[in-house]
């Protein structure tokens, strides 16, 4: 298939058919049950229903609408007519403005401007009423479905009385030959009790694009651009999946930059650029939260994630019946996830949208810098939590990612290749705490497998720099040890000695310190006096800290108090 | 404001079921020669039986009518489609009595009597445009009690079973509308009378609303009197059973039909009202395991239902209430969440002086409703859930 050059990739309304057609990804099933509901309306009259399409901006609100448009023209349901009004409505200030509209556009050959709306309207049920007898009159199959995008705008602007608001829902309510499929970022136009419209649609949010839905987009898109998506391409969006919270316009950014940029190198960071590209999207996010959940939102981010609302009342000094309702705001409105382990009864929460995430942490938590480092530990931890919950991710793919992030910190922090590697141990840490032994071990040899594949960085430094880390985090002593294990495999002892010899010590120094804090008395120093050497200049690179918890010293009266 | 009258396939809707017992209740009482209240909270499906039980008496021979008056604002053109439903649908022999007694008792002005025959003598013929005659609104405002008068006593006279039952749906939201538009309460009283006097004369009526009828005349010092003789029939949730066979039947061939998942659905909502299972449906169609569906509980379906039954409520009471006001709302509500969730009495006894207008208010507000022995009990099992969560009673 011949590429396309110029293809407005987020404008669905200037999208040709065959490229709407071609890129529709995870939005199938939806589309066939709408399609169901256009079917049986046309031939039941008395079952009304009308759809509200809702998604978060770059959901693919506008898309869906076109895809419906470019659907029903290909395979025409017989008793169904669609009008997709444009996407804004800068003439419509009064309800019977909407319908002469919607007539306007019933009989496209006219082509007239339509009409600029009425500086004064003093009769609206009048015009109402006219408007409607006109409409009626012009539609010629059993349904006319009306594609509508931002209906809360135009609620806002053309309905927002008690009465026009009613006369909306009498029309929605009883006219069988008309169906609104509208679109909105939120519902609660249609969700306020003590509105008349209340509840007359029945709402639908966009489905989150799966890891799949990220794979085949990427591959029709590549498609589309004449080219096919390599393996590397797809094992990067795989991963790179799990940070967009399932937000199509997100995903299709990072496709884009996957696409056009061979070099992982040379990307500067498809992670940030996504941000960077979505930041109006994200403050607009932010913005919308109210003020106390606001307060809850950020002590999620900064505290740590997961968390259960008992911890985010410690960390904002409130009781959890002071919080519950701000908090259960966040649920509502999509911004966090609950989740809760086989036979546990806390429910923990999560920021649903990745991206997000690092977005607030960038601009609010770690503002100017880079973040790279700060955010490191928790984008490793998330990517090997994803992979072991057996979403979807490939082992491959998780390395993948692991160390296409490393290779930008790296290539960002010249000079600073240990202290980057060092950092590491939080992860592995994080792992141990959060998920399992297991997935800390996996991630350890994550790290491991991407050092010794990478021979110009000082392995030697990095390695030791790592575990004084792991052992700072308190790593099980039984992880540690099971990676020294693994490098025989990693860096054949003949030609790494220094590596090697390295592997012993650390061996020795972690049997030391295991015994030291537990209380063997059975222990005894090495009979090797340079090896206690090394050890000991060794523990003197340990925190204070950590030292006092290790029982190496004995804790400062400042520290015990 | 449109009357739909005939032919009434728009009042039939195929999906509608699960409310024999109050439909059955409803024509029992039109066959009395009564009428009915329908009470209950938002989309709890009184519309759909309103026009379910006028189609079902439609189909037994019966006429009907049914106007939708949400939208309605003008009093005058509230009384001429009321009219027009009425007389066109009323025996002939009964048109003919009345447009005699229409020329020789009642002196009415010439253009509203020409009206006034004119919907007596209407013969309804499909696609056929009739030109109306349009009555001038101060005529039939001024004139409407003595009218309304003469209809009653000849409807009166010839029994029930011969006019038309008129479905007068968001009656509610009229009256709201009109005193939006500064009518006075007088001349709304005056309306609500002479339906009252239609009705005492044997018209049947069914009246619903999305807001409570009571309570709004309640909040105006509108006398209840208005609706004396009406049958009340609240619309409740759906029973556990009918929640089974809704999401059995609507989500057959689905993953989220199989009885595990119907099971763990119902453990998790707290409450069958027709829109929560309607919001359940909607997301539970693509979920293809139960861990799927349990996480569409949590993360899709509870947050849709507190957006729509929950949220306002919250905000509701932070801004319709003055600062004395909500002290002593959240000390109704207190009670009532401390009580059983079937309903309990108030001790008005501990409640501060002149409750029982926070009382009306968080009913009309749809916070309580009325339970068995005079108790009271939140209207949505959802709301005391999250009052008792938010007062630390959990």
């Amino acid at each position: 298939m011949k590429g396309q050059r110029h293809v407005p990739w987020f404008n669905p309304r200037q999208m040709n058919d065959a490229t709407v057609l071609a890129l529709n990804t995870g939005r199938s099933a939806l589309l066939a049950e709408l399609l169901q509901i256009m079917e049986q309306r046309s031939t039941h009259p008395g079952q009304i229903s009308h759809w509200l399409i809702t998604g978060p901006r770059g959901a693919g609100k506008s898309y869906f609408l076109r895809l419906l448009q470019v659907t029903l023209k290909q395979e025409p349901l017989p008793k169904v007519q669609l009008v997709l009004l444009p996407e804004e409505l800068p003439n419509i200030f009064a309800p019977h403005e909407l319908l002469a509209e919607i007539c306007r556009l019933l009989e496209p050959s006219a082509q007239h401007a339509g009409t600029p709306s009425r500086w004064r309207v003093d009769n609206t049920g009048q015009l109402w009423e006219e408007a409607l007898t006109q409409l009626l009159s012009r539609i010629q199959s059993p349904l006319l479905v009306v594609g509508i995008e931002n209906f809360d705008a135009l609620i806002a602007q053309a309905f927002s009385s008690d009465v026009d608001n009613s006369r909306l829902r009498h029309l929605m309510s009883n006219e069988p030959r008309l169906m609104f499929v509208a679109s909105a970022v939120q519902g609660d136009f249609d969700e306020q009790h003590n509105q008349r419209l209340f509840r007359q649609f029945d709402h639908r949010s966009l489905p989150h694009w799966t890891p799949i839905d990220h794979r085949h987009y990427l591959d029709k898109r590549a498609r589309q651009q004449g080219s096919t998506a390599t393996a590397q391409q797809l094992n990067r969006i795989d991963a790179y999946s799990r940070y967009t919270g399932g937000n199509a316009r997100a995903g299709a950014v990072l496709a884009a930059t996957i696409l056009d940029v061979n070099d992982p190198l040379d990307s500067a960071d498809d992670l940030d650029a996504a941000v960077e590209k979505m930041s109006d999207h994200y403050r607009a996010l932010i913005a919308r939260i109210p003020n106390n959940t606001k307060k809850l939102f950020d002590a999620l981010v900064r505290g740590g994630e997961p968390a259960s609302q008992t911890e985010l009342a410690e960390r904002t000094g409130a009781r959890q019946s002071d919080i519950s309702r701000a908090f259960a705001w966040l649920v509502d409105n999509g911004y966090v996830n609950e989740s809760r382990e086989p036979g546990q009864k806390t429910k923990h929460y999560r920021v649903l949208d990745r991206l997000l995430v690092q977005f607030y942490r960038m601009r609010y938590l770690h503002p100017g810098q880079r973040s790279r480092l700060a955010v490191m530990a928790d984008l490793l931890a998330d990517t090997l939590n994803f992979a072991d919950k057996g979403q979807f991710v490939s082992r491959n793919a998780t390395q993948a990612v692991v160390w296409h992030e490393l290779d930008i910190t790296l290539a960002q922090a010249p000079g600073h290749e240990t202290e980057v590697i060092s950092q590491l141990g939080d992860a592995v840490a994080d792992a141990a705490m959060h998920d399992s032994p297991a997935n800390a071990f996996a991630l350890g040899l994550d790290i491991l497998q991407g050092l010794a594949a990478r021979p110009h960085l000082p392995a030697e430094a990095a390695l030791r720099g790592l575990w004084i880390d792991m052992i700072e985090m308190a790593v099980p002593w039984g992880v540690m040890r099971d990676l020294l294990g693994e490098w025989p495999q990693l860096w054949p002892e003949a030609e790494h000695n220094q590596v090697h010899q390295l592997k012993e010590v650390l061996l020795a120094w972690l049997t030391k310190l295991e015994a030291v804090q537990t209380g063997d008395t059975s222990y005894q120093d090495p009979n090797d006096p340079d090896l206690v050497t090394t050890l000991t200049a060794l523990e003197q690179a340990l925190s204070p800290k950590t030292r006092h918890r290790l029982g190496l010293l004995q804790p400062a009266a400042s520290e015990r108090t | 404001m449109n009357s739909s009258t005939s032919p009434y396939t728009h009042l039939h809707f195929p999906g509608f079921r699960f409310r024999e017992k109050e439909m059955a209740r409803i024509l029992a009482q039109w066959d009395m020669g009564n009428g009915v209240l329908l009470t209950g909270i938002r989309r709890t499906g009184k519309s759909a039986l309103m026009k379910a039980a006028l189609y079902r008496y439609a189909q037994q021979g019966q006429a009907v009518s049914y106007l939708d008056v949400q939208d309605e604002d003008n009093l005058a053109r509230f009384y001429q489609n009321l009219l027009t439903a009425l007389l066109n649908h009323l025996p002939v022999t009964l048109k003919d009595q009345l447009s005699t007694a229409l020329g020789s008792v009642l002196k009415l002005p010439d253009s509203l009597s020409r009206w006034v025959r004119q919907q007596i003598s209407k013969v309804s013929i499909p696609d056929v445009v009739e030109i109306e005659l349009q009555p001038q609104q101060e005529q039939l405002l001024r004139y409407w009690k003595p009218l309304t008068d003469q209809i009653a006593a000849h409807i009166k006279a010839c029994g029930p079973t011969d006019t038309p039952v008129i479905g007068i749906d968001e009656l509610p939201f009229m009256l709201e509308n009109l005193m939006e538009k500064g009518v006075e309460p007088n001349e709304i009283v005056v309306m609500l009378a002479s339906l009252r006097t239609l009705r005492d004369a044997g018209l049947r009526v069914i009246i619903g609303g999305s807001i409570s009828f009571e309570n709004l005349l309640s909040m105006h010092s509108i006398p209840h009197t208005v609706l004396g003789g009406l049958f009340r029939l609240p619309v409740l949730p759906f029973t556990r059973p009918e929640a089974q066979s809704y999401l059995s039947e609507t989500l057959a061939g689905r993953f989220a039909a199989s009885p595990e998942a119907i099971t763990l659905v119902l453990d998790n909502l707290p409450d069958y009202v027709p829109e929560v299972l309607k919001i359940a449906h909607g997301f539970l169609v693509t979920c293809e395991n139960l861990e799927a569906c349990s996480d569409s509980l949590a993360n899709e379906i509870m947050p849709g239902v507190r957006r729509a039954f929950l949220q306002q409520f919250d905000e509701r009471l932070a801004k319709n209430y003055t600062s004395t006001e909500l002290s002593c709302a959240e000390q109704i509500l207190d009670a009532v969440a401390q009580g059983a969730a079937s309903g309990t009495r108030l001790d008005g006894r501990q409640l501060p002086s002149g409750y029982h207008r926070v009382l009306s208010r968080l009913q009309y507000d749809n916070f309580i409703v009325d339970a068995p022995d005079l108790g009271w009990r939140f209207s949505l099992n959802l709301i005391r859930l999250w009052w008792r969560a938010s007062r630390g009673m959990a």
